[in-house]
């Protein structure tokens, strides 16, 4: 391939991107509890949150389905959200220090998830919620 | 009679397109740019412009092999030139069909399909990995039926150019007769979408005519707004997880498969098969969805319900 070609695809790269950044910005979208659901309920059918908890900086959340009771993560990616059922097979560890909930995760795009709740309580609930899930 | 290379000679106007949908974006609010995404799309692109010439010579090889089986020569008039393209598509439609129903296809086609914004920048969104499918098969017909293989690299590249400008927000519906017989933003939005009423439609590249004659054509519906992705949406923009992540999967299954049917059918399954049914295939989403809209309406399903509570800081 011609050099020059693939100098001049980079740097087109670089000026859409930058072209991108100036009109659309980069602040990364914020979850709320409406939002949450919203993306909850697209995939799964009928979803109805009983109980959403929002990472202080917003980028993540948990979200409990009333139907049966399975946790849901939902985390920021750019001015998108990704989700994860935390299902047993996905969930390989989880740890919490205060209100920090830490999930080590059996996926390639999304290894590990650290989520800073409101408080050590709430932490903790969502802990043993997901520890539960994992039997 | 020498043919171009229709993907070169479009690329600048590709750049053009996407300057102008970014500012119409922008001003009227009809689509969505976001820088990270963007520049994984582009760089995708520009990974497989390279590894695709890189590895043209797996096409040239299998087309040289088939060529003393061909049934004629069809040289190349304009007419044959038009033959072609027709059976391109067609044969296009059945590729890109096995590749959203079988994971072996599905694990490099997934990553045109990972972003979850639908712009011009998408339709640049191109994987890495296509000449280790068998995708490479589906242009076989085209040899053994006498098309030169120049006309054939032609037509697959006129047929990429036409499918450019249909990953679009910013165009809404065009004429009936138009949305008829064409592939176009409107049909091709259905199938970049994730909503369970829109999964697995619209496979056609330049002729919808093909999804309404294999019964998988879906109408886009005013009441129902496309949301684009995949049903597990990857949590990068690194391209190089952005391009191999289903390969990894792919791996880590076949690499835990109990059996040779395992094994096997976690190559040619469709995506999201699992021996115990623990994950969802399209199939297993479209029918909760069916179940989950037959149940009577209750008048709680379409409300938020006012025990929910937030934890929100």
């Amino acid at each position: 391939m011609d050099p020059l070609y693939l100098a001049g695809s980079l740097a087109g790269v670089a000026m859409l991107v930058a072209l991108s950044a100036v009109l659309f910005g980069t602040r990364g979208r914020i979850a709320t509890a409406e939002s949450v659901q919203t993306c909850l309920a697209l995939l799964t059918p009928g979803f109805q949150a009983r109980e959403i908890a929002l990472a202080r900086d917003g980028r993540a959340a948990l979200a409990l389905n009333d139907a049966d009771d399975r946790v849901h993560l939902v985390v920021a990616r750019g001015d998108s959200f990704a989700v994860r059922r935390l299902s047993p097979r996905l969930v390989r560890a989880v740890a919490r220090d205060g209100a920090t909930l830490s999930l080590r995760l059996a996926d390639f795009t999304l290894p590990r998830a650290e989520l800073c709740l409101p408080d050590a309580e709430s932490a903790s609930l969502w802990e043993r919620r997901i520890r539960e899930d994992m039997r | 009679m020498q043919l171009p290379n229709p993907v070169a000679l479009a690329t600048p106007f590709f750049i053009v397109l996407v300057v102008v949908e970014m500012i119409y974006a922008r001003l009227s609010g009809r689509g969505r740019f976001e820088p990270r995404d963007t520049a994984a799309s582009l760089l995708m692109e520009f990974g497989n412009l390279v590894i695709g010439a890189l590895f043209a010579f797996l096409f040239l090889a299998m087309a040289n092999t088939l060529l003393p089986f061909r049934v004629t020569d069809l040289g190349r008039s304009w007419i044959a030139i038009a033959a072609c393209f027709v059976l391109d598509d067609f044969l296009y439609y059945w590729w890109h069909r096995a590749s959203h129903r079988v994971r072996w296809l599905w694990a490099d086609h997934v990553n045109h399909h990972s972003s979850q914004h639908y712009n011009l920048s998408t339709a640049l969104r191109q994987s890495w990995g296509g000449q280790f499918t068998p995708g490479l098969f589906f242009r076989a017909p085209l040899v053994l039926l006498g098309f030169p293989v120049p006309t054939i690299v032609f037509v697959r590249g006129l047929n990429l150019v036409y499918q450019f400008w249909i990953h679009t927000e910013a165009i809404g519906r065009l004429p009936r007769v138009v949305e008829a017989v064409m592939n176009t933003p409107s049909h091709h939005r259905v199938h970049h979408a994730v909503n369970p009423e829109y999964l697995d439609a619209n496979y056609a590249g330049v002729f919808i005519v093909w999804d309404r004659m294999f019964g998988t054509f879906v109408a886009e519906r005013a009441d129902e707004q496309p949301h684009y992705g995949i049903v597990s949406n990857i949590a990068t923009f690194n391209v190089f997880k952005v391009a191999s992540h289903e390969w990894v999967s792919m791996a880590a299954d076949l690499w835990n498969a109990k059996s040779v049917r395992e094994f096997l059918l976690y190559v040619f399954a469709p995506p999201g098969w699992s021996p115990d049914g623990s994950r969802e295939t399209t199939d297993c989403l479209k029918a909760n969805w069916a179940s989950f809209r037959a149940r009577p309406i209750t008048g709680a399903i379409a409300r938020p319900r006012p025990g929910v509570t937030s934890s929100e800081a």
